[in-house]
């Protein structure tokens, strides 16, 4: 397994998590979690470290499908900004203008969008409303740890 | 001429008209950039800010006519606003204060 792939949870996993259908068994169940869709192999395994065989858990996940392993390259950062605009629009609605254009100018790269999303949230909790700056960020974090 | 005479008499006049037209100023960037900071951290002290300068800029007005108005009056009016001047302080400071935090997260 390449360690620089980035590992996420599928939507099984997702489920698994939530409401414990699939009885994954109590150290896959730690692992799981520290999949956050963000993370290499190599970062999970460092969340991990100490835990008995954690590259084989991954894999036994991923076997069962709760997890599943993406080549940095094939992460479409640019569709990912377009979603995350599309959330700030939606939150935000006709106040959604500065914070997009924030969001437009940021790199196209997994470091680019989570440091652009934290500005963001910033910003709404200045200028808009601190209560959608939380929500705005929820819904950023969850987006970025599923690309 | 008049008032160019009274001024020579009495400079105080001319420094108060100047901090009308600095508080009016100030009053016109209050409103303008209200609209930018709809609310928030900084909106919400924003609304507290605005009214303050509202009663500055009123209370300003009042300086030129100062020589006309009754000593005891023109004391209220002066400690009023001081009062206010030192709640606009208060508000401003805390609101340096919640940026930093912020920005410092």
């Amino acid at each position: 397994m390449d360690s620089t792939y980035v590992v996420r949870k599928t939507a099984k996993g997702e489920e698994e998590l939530k409401t414990r259908a699939g009885g994954v068994a109590g150290n896959l169940r730690v692992i799981l979690i520290l999949v956050d869709g963000v993370s290499s192999v190599a970062e999970v395994a460092k969340k991990g470290q100490g835990m008995p065989d954690l590259v084989g858990g991954l894999k036994a996940l991923a076997e069962q499908g709760y997890i599943e392993f993406i080549a940095p390259g094939d992460i479409n950062y640019d569709a990912l900004k377009d979603e995350l605009i599309q959330t700030v629009e939606d939150i935000l609605g006709k106040d959604a203008d500065k914070v997009v254009r924030k969001l437009r100018d940021a790199p196209a790269t997994k470091e680019g969008l989570t440091s652009a999303a934290a500005s963001c949230r910033k910003m709404v909790q200045l200028m808009i409303d601190e209560d959608k700056a939380e929500q705005l960020m929820t819904r950023c974090e969850s987006l970025l740890g599923h690309h | 001429m008049l008032i160019f005479q009274q001024i020579l008499n009495d400079p105080s006049i001319a420094i108060s008209l100047v901090a009308i037209l600095v508080m009016l100023y100030c009053l016109w960037l209050v409103i303008t950039l209200k609209n930018e900071v709809p609310g928030g951290v900084v909106g919400r002290q924003w609304a507290i800010v605005s009214w303050l300068v509202v009663l500055f800029t009123l209370g300003y007005l009042t300086t030129p006519f100062f020589k006309n108005i009754p000593t005891e009056s023109l004391h209220l009016i002066v400690s009023v606003i001081f009062l206010f001047g030192a709640i606009y302080v208060v508000v401003t400071v805390k609101m340096i204060f919640r940026i930093i935090k912020i920005m410092s997260e």
